[in-house]
């Protein structure tokens, strides 16, 4: 038996809990170790992670606004979003007005933002530092070892799709693991052969399925090619379930949500689903491009929230959003942001300990130009992998990574 | 899938021996596999006859023929006349109709090899025209690309540093002295030229002030010497007040300038999962180095190698989206509406022009996964039964419709890799199930042969 058993999970929790983290350990984390290791893990076992990748690097300066600092308006002079626009969170920082749909949630505690989240010696190349974020910063060349492919070969019930990514994107690293294998839906209605109304077709499906292959390369497009006949078949029978009424934006964006829900409500054994929104690279002209970009991520999650309360499956799905670096404070001389540090992270589904998580970094003590950060993205991975996907982290992350508290106990 | 630390066919071999050339021998001849490999690696795949007439020549004889050379003059008048409706094209700002009419010049170009190159540049220094307005740039870049493939490395980074459509791409344009812009400076150096880990954060800040000034006026490169920083610049093992070229010679000049394309190149034509730092790579980057990173002169090298002819090396590369749509027309002789072909390819996720990112494609196991993997079967079964044949099916046997024949001759031509003999009869029997005409029974079973492993790779 491959579960996380109880016991197992409190020996991880102790010894997790043992170390400290990476960074001194913020006020707001006071309330910790007893209380929330009873809340969560293994309790649920069908929990869902929705992974939300905002791909470019977000301005998390114009996101979670420091809007009580005059730093941040002596260095965004075009960018800087008025004191009069911001949507305050308190005295010090607000969202940015297009995150406002993301209100009624932070209010209710079902939304939260983890801020000053990044890492040592900050990578400032896209890729490089996606691909620290996809791997846990275990990069070796063929690992084939994303953090969330390494959670999904631990999960217990994890034969059949357990992983899907929505949309054409190229399959992130973040989701390659050694035994299963991630897939990409766009359109659930037609995921189909053309040709699999002939007989003659799928038993030769059935043939190539028994077909010993010792070809690494082969036998891996073979487990493909199954799997892919056994998700058409789900899929066509999922199309059944009934409507709901939640009103979904038309956003790109907020029609992955939708196929997300979707594919909740049919029941599909899912445990992890990717979803991507481009464009945050923001050099030039940053506004109302940015504007518009977080327009689309809290209109898309704001409803995908609302559905799954109508589903009342709200206590059972979280969405974790990150982006590869925050940008760098001061706006460069095109109305933009060059590639920057930390950044923050938003949670949201479930209940948090607190809207604000962890400290805003200093304007003012600064890497380069940069925010440093006080919370590396591995203790939050640490979080949901023991706290909500119930995996134990220290296969994955090691033992250096303390999981950080996020959830309110589910009393 | 292999756990890490189990080894790859390629690393059965020295160095030495892997590169050095191949000689057929009665038990490794030169054969109709052999050549089938050849053609769908350097260039994309060919037809039966093509085959069955590089089988009865010698294999340097055939690589030299994928080799540039000086046009003739009708070649050349050829050439020009097939560019000028990609030219027609670009004026008229119709990227997407030009990105279908690359993948038709890929199908019936005799320079399949040249356009495989030029793809491969085009994903190198990846530019998409989703964000470039203007399709007539794209187009100035598809021809630079394309005119300086085979010759010294420098000489396309050069041209490249200055080309407007990358510019514009990389947000690198009017970047000024007083706030240089480091996007391209660093793309430069970690995409382009020397790859992650070989340089700081430093030299991409120093050499963004050698970047300064440059800008695009009327469609064409432009100096503002105004917006120019003459000052001193230090980055890699360079000091001095370098600008634009002398910036981008100190860079092709790094060691691992040599090393990085080669591993590049090798990837796209040899192994899609080799690592950066395996030995082969090193010894052919010390060769790339010696011929002043002449491509020509690598790639020779690369295709008339012991390690390209080995047997494994057959289908150890999953299939590019491209090298499948345009391999299948070329194969069979068949023809089907391209701008169909381009947005399935898109589908599929690579269409030309339109890279995701600038990074172009990663390619190798990102390729293939549930989704595409029912795309491509379902895209080959559609282009042929919507697709039309010159005359008849390329195949030996069509004429006799002997379909146990004809479903081997289908898999010699498409597949690296034999199936068994179950797979076989499962094939036949899918040919005879099949009502309706011959071209729609070859469309099902190719349909079906597109689920199989030995179809999906290269």
């Amino acid at each position: 038996m491959n579960s996380f058993s109880r016991r197992q999970f409190i020996a991880a929790t102790g010894a997790a809990t043992a170390l400290s983290l990476s960074g001194p350990l913020p006020q707001v984390f006071a309330r910790t170790a007893a209380s929330i290791a009873d809340t969560q893990a293994a309790q649920r076992p069908d929990r869902i992670l929705v992974v939300l990748q905002l791909s470019g690097g977000n301005d998390s300066l114009n996101t979670l606004i420091p809007y009580g600092d005059d730093g941040y308006y002596q260095n965004r002079f075009a960018l800087a979003i008025g004191r009069d626009q911001v949507v305050p969170l308190g005295d010090y920082c607000g969202l940015h007005p297009q995150l406002r749909p993301l209100l009624p949630s932070l209010e209710e505690g079902r939304a939260a933002f983890i801020q000053g989240v990044g890492y040592p010696q900050p990578n400032r190349s896209h890729f490089e530092s996606m691909d620290l974020w996809h791997t846990a910063h275990q990069l070796h060349y063929k690992s084939l070892r994303g953090w969330l492919g390494a959670a999904a070969d631990r999960l217990p019930d994890n034969t059949f799709a357990p992983m899907l990514q929505i949309g054409n994107d190229p399959i992130p690293d973040s989701l390659l693991g050694q035994k299963v294998l991630p897939a990409t839906l766009v359109d659930t209605q037609n995921f189909r052969r053309t040709i699999d109304q002939f007989s003659a077709v799928s038993q030769l499906r059935g043939l190539d399925k028994g077909e010993p292959r010792s070809n690494p390369l082969l036998s891996r497009l073979q487990q493909t090619n199954d799997t892919a006949d056994q998700l058409s078949e789900r899929l066509r029978a999922a199309s059944l379930a009934a409507p709901r009424s939640t009103a979904w934006p038309t956003t790109g964006l907020a029609q992955k949500f939708k196929q997300v829900a979707d594919l909740i409500a049919a029941d599909l054994p899912t445990r992890i689903y990717h979803v991507t929104l481009h464009g945050f690279d923001t050099h030039s002209n940053q506004e109302p491009a940015h504007g518009t970009l977080l327009a689309e991520w809290s209109g898309a999650v704001a409803a995908f929230l609302a559905d799954l309360e109508e589903q009342g499956q709200a206590d059972r799905v979280l969405v974790f959003t990150f982006s590869e670096f925050g940008r760098r404070l001061r706006e460069n001389a095109s109305r933009g942001t060059d590639h920057g540090a930390a950044g923050v992270v938003q949670v949201a589904g479930p209940k948090f300990l607190n809207p604000l998580l962890g400290q805003y970094p200093s304007l003012s003590d600064l890497d380069e130009g940069d925010l440093k950060h006080s919370i590396d993205y591995r203790s939050v991975y640490a979080s949901l992998l023991r706290d909500w996907l119930a995996v134990d982290p220290s296969e994955i992350l090691g033992e250096s990574f303390a999981p950080l508290p996020l959830f309110q106990s589910q009393s | 899938m292999r756990p890490a630390t189990e080894p790859a066919w390629f690393d059965r071999w020295q160095p030495a021996e892997a590169w050095a050339a191949w000689r057929p021998t009665a038990t490794d001849p030169w054969d109709f596999a052999q050549a089938a490999h050849l053609h769908r690696r350097a260039g994309f795949a060919a037809n039966w006859e093509s085959l069955e007439r590089d089988v009865a020549r010698s294999p340097e004889s055939v690589i030299a023929d994928f080799l540039p050379r000086e046009l003739t003059g009708d070649e050349q008048q050829n050439l020009q006349a097939e560019q000028s409706t990609g030219q027609i094209l670009a004026v008229a700002g119709e990227a997407r109709r030009l990105s279908a009419w690359w993948l038709l010049q890929m199908v019936h170009s005799p320079h399949a090899a040249t356009e495989r190159l030029t793809l491969f540049w085009h994903g190198h220094f990846a530019t998409s025209a989703d964000k470039v307005p203007e399709a007539n740039l794209m187009w100035r870049q598809y021809l630079s690309l394309r005119r300086l493939a085979w010759g010294p490395f420098r000489d396309l980074v050069q041209e490249i540093a200055r080309d407007p459509a990358m510019l514009i791409y990389l947000d690198a344009r009017d970047s000024r002295k007083a706030k240089p812009n480091e996007n391209f400076a660093r793309e430069v150096l970690e995409l382009f030229c020397l790859g992650t880990g070989n340089y700081t954060e430093q030299d991409i800040r120093e050499l963004a002030r050698a970047f300064t000034g440059g800008g695009i006026r009327n469609g064409r490169f432009h100096d503002n010497r105004y917006q120019f920083d003459d000052g001193e610049k230090v980055f890699l093992e360079y000091r001095g007040p370098a600008n634009r070229a002398e910036a981008i010679d100190a860079i092709v000049r790094h060691d691992a300038c040599a090393k990085f394309l080669v591993w590049k190149l090798v990837r796209n034509y040899v192994a899609d999962d080799i690592p950066r730092d395996h030995p082969l790579i090193e010894h052919l980057a010390t060769r790339y180095r010696q011929d002043d990173l002449r491509t020509a002169d690598l790639l020779r090298q690369i295709w008339s190698s012991r390690l390209f002819f080995d047997r494994d090396c057959r289908g150890a590369r999953i299939e590019s989206p491209v090298e499948m749509g345009v391999g299948l027309l070329r194969s069979l002789g068949l023809s089907f509406p391209m701008e169909v072909l381009a947005d399935a390819l898109r589908e599929l996720g690579q269409l030309p022009l339109f890279p995701p990112s600038v990074k172009g494609w990663d390619g190798g196991n990102q390729w293939i996964d549930v989704r595409t993997a029912i795309l491509r079967s379902n895209l080959v079964h559609r282009m042929i039964q919507d697709g039309r044949f010159a005359g008849e099916p390329h195949l030996p046997s069509w004429s006799r419709k002997d379909w146990p024949a004809i479903v081997k001759e289908l898999v010699q031509l498409t597949c690296p890799q034999p199936i068994s003999e179950q797979l076989h009869q499962g094939l036949v029997q899918i040919a005879r199930d099949t009502d309706g005409n011959d071209q729609q029974r070859l469309a099902v079973v190719m349909g079906s042969l597109a689920t199989l492993p030995e179809f999906l790779v290269a």
